[in-house]
């Protein structure tokens, strides 16, 4: 059924950074939502996600409005999301297995012995095949944000978010993230919604792309679309993406 | 002024919600036993030494300082086993080791939290299906409220210990004296600093957490916030143990 936010309002401090913003992501679909550093992106998946809860507006996903769920209630409509952090947010007391194996232990009523094949089959899909015993500290940038996929797909989320995935990664590594998420999306057919300021891997992963400019979405549609957009804002955030 | 005054009216608030949800976990059966020894392990395990050195320490200079005055008052240093053992029990074994434990694992407990936070690993929990309040503050709250009785258990004995050596050794006073002076304490006396105990245990837990997950500001955020917790668990600690000492005494407790 997706998601579908209305009219989402969220002020910090007095400053606006929602204005009323409206948005539907479909089933299967990769979305990607760019726009400039502090335009509230992060603050939109973190409403997505239900850790914000917003000031006034809805955020109905698959029929159900998260803003006036309990805590417990809540847990279960986040339980269908997997998210791929900026900075991986791996727990970095725990390995690589107890990393992957935290979604499902805490989420299903899977076996030991069945989250073991679950964590080796995840870390297989992301190329890190026997990793489970590396500590996090150990790994590289481009590995963690492996590792952190993978435990965003062991619970077999319904939606994933990816934040900046592909920030500070070099220009191969970023590349075979982006190659990950649209071989995810393909076999998976798990919706996806990424932020990113990365132009190139915007028009190279998304169905959609959504510009996120002054707290509203100014502009939604297809690569062909956006690349052919009108709007002046846009435009130059595209061209000085083009540029870098 | 205004705001100043909304926004610590605002952290007393949600400072409160968090204890409230945490003692509700702990009622509702929702802990996780692995994280909760591995936590009492890091406090109890790791404080320890820290704990009986502070008390022995304690115990040596309460000897000292009474014997001494005694002995100029009275010509003889008496009642340094009564002073010793008192003030270990009822106020600085609870009081002394409380502050050091806060300095110890409740600055370790914040900056670890605050980290937590910074990188985003907290927000990661909810995607996990698991709820931050029940998988970091459950297990570091029950860990304390069992874990710092005996640590004040130990530093209590390892003071009367420390006193027995000064009263032995610098004033002459013969263990049966110091010993039948120590056993004049009766058990509300020991519930008295036991009580008090639990609930400064309590206090570094929550403050310890609280400041945890609100830390902002990457590295230094997590600095300040480590600081804040400490001091503010420590002025609690010193406020609430007036406060509880005159309650117990007039319930006739110690």
């Amino acid at each position: 059924m997706g998601i579908e936010i209305r009219d989402l309002k969220k002020s910090f401090n007095g400053k606006e950074v929602l204005k009323g913003l409206n948005l539907d992501i479909h089933d299967a679909e990769v979305l990607t939502v760019i726009g400039g550093s502090g335009q509230g992106k992060s603050v939109l998946f973190k409403h997505m996600l239900g850790i914000f809860k917003p000031d006034s507006g809805r955020i109905v996903i698959d029929g159900v409005d998260i803003s006036k769920l309990s805590d417990d209630e809540l847990l279960k409509v986040q339980s269908k999301f997997g998210m791929l952090f900026q900075s991986a947010a791996l727990f970095d007391s725990l390995n690589v297995y107890e990393n992957v194996a935290f979604g499902p232990r805490h989420l299903t009523d899977m076996s030991e012995r069945a989250i073991r094949k679950r964590v080796a089959e995840v870390l297989d899909m992301v190329s890190m095949p026997g990793s489970e015993t590396f500590a996090v500290a150990s790994l590289s940038g481009g590995m963690k944000k492996r590792v952190a996929l993978a435990r965003a797909l062991a619970t077999s989320p319904k939606y994933l978010l990816y934040d900046e995935p592909t920030t500070g990664l070099d220009p191969l590594l970023a590349e075979s993230i982006n190659d990950l998420i649209l071989a995810l999306n393909r076999q998976t057919k798990i919706s996806a919604v990424v932020v990113t300021h990365d132009m190139h891997s915007a028009f190279k992963v998304s169905d959609r792309i959504a510009f996120l400019h002054d707290g509203l979405i100014k502009e939604i549609g297809t690569v062909d679309e956006i690349k052919k957009t009108k709007l002046e804002s846009l435009k130059n955030f595209i061209n000085a993406g083009n540029s870098v | 002024m205004k705001t100043y005054i909304e926004k610590t009216l605002g952290e007393i608030g949600d400072a409160s919600a968090l204890l409230y949800k945490t003692v509700k976990a702990v009622f509702r059966g929702r802990i996780d036993w692995k994280n909760t020894i591995d936590q009492m392990l890091f406090i109890g395990v790791n404080s320890v030494s820290l704990a009986v050195l502070c008390g022995f320490f304690t115990g040596m200079v309460l000897a000292l300082q009474t014997g001494e005055t005694f002995r100029s008052v009275f010509n003889e240093p008496i009642y340094v086993g009564l002073a010793v053992g008192y003030s270990m029990i009822l106020e600085l074994g609870p009081v002394l080791t409380s502050i050091v434990v806060a300095g110890r694992a409740g600055a370790a407990m914040t900056a670890e939290i605050g980290t937590m936070k910074v990188t985003e690993q907290i927000d990661a929990l909810y995607t996990l299906g698991t709820e931050p309040v029940e998988y970091i503050c459950v297990p570091r709250f029950i860990a304390f409220v069992v874990t710092l009785p005996f640590l004040v258990i130990f530093a209590n004995c390892a003071g009367i210990f420390g006193g027995l050596i000064v009263s032995l050794y610098k004033f002459g006073i013969p263990f049966s004296k110091y010993w039948e002076e120590i056993t004049q304490m009766g058990l509300p006396d020991l519930f008295h600093g036991l009580l008090k105990t639990l609930v400064f245990a309590m206090i570094i837990a929550w403050v310890s957490s609280y400041n945890g997950l609100v830390t902002e500001g990457g590295a230094e955020g997590v600095g300040k916030a480590t600081t804040r917790a400490v001091v503010t668990a420590m002025v609690l600690i010193l406020t609430t143990d007036f406060f509880m000492s005159s309650l117990l005494i007039s319930m006739g407790i110690g």
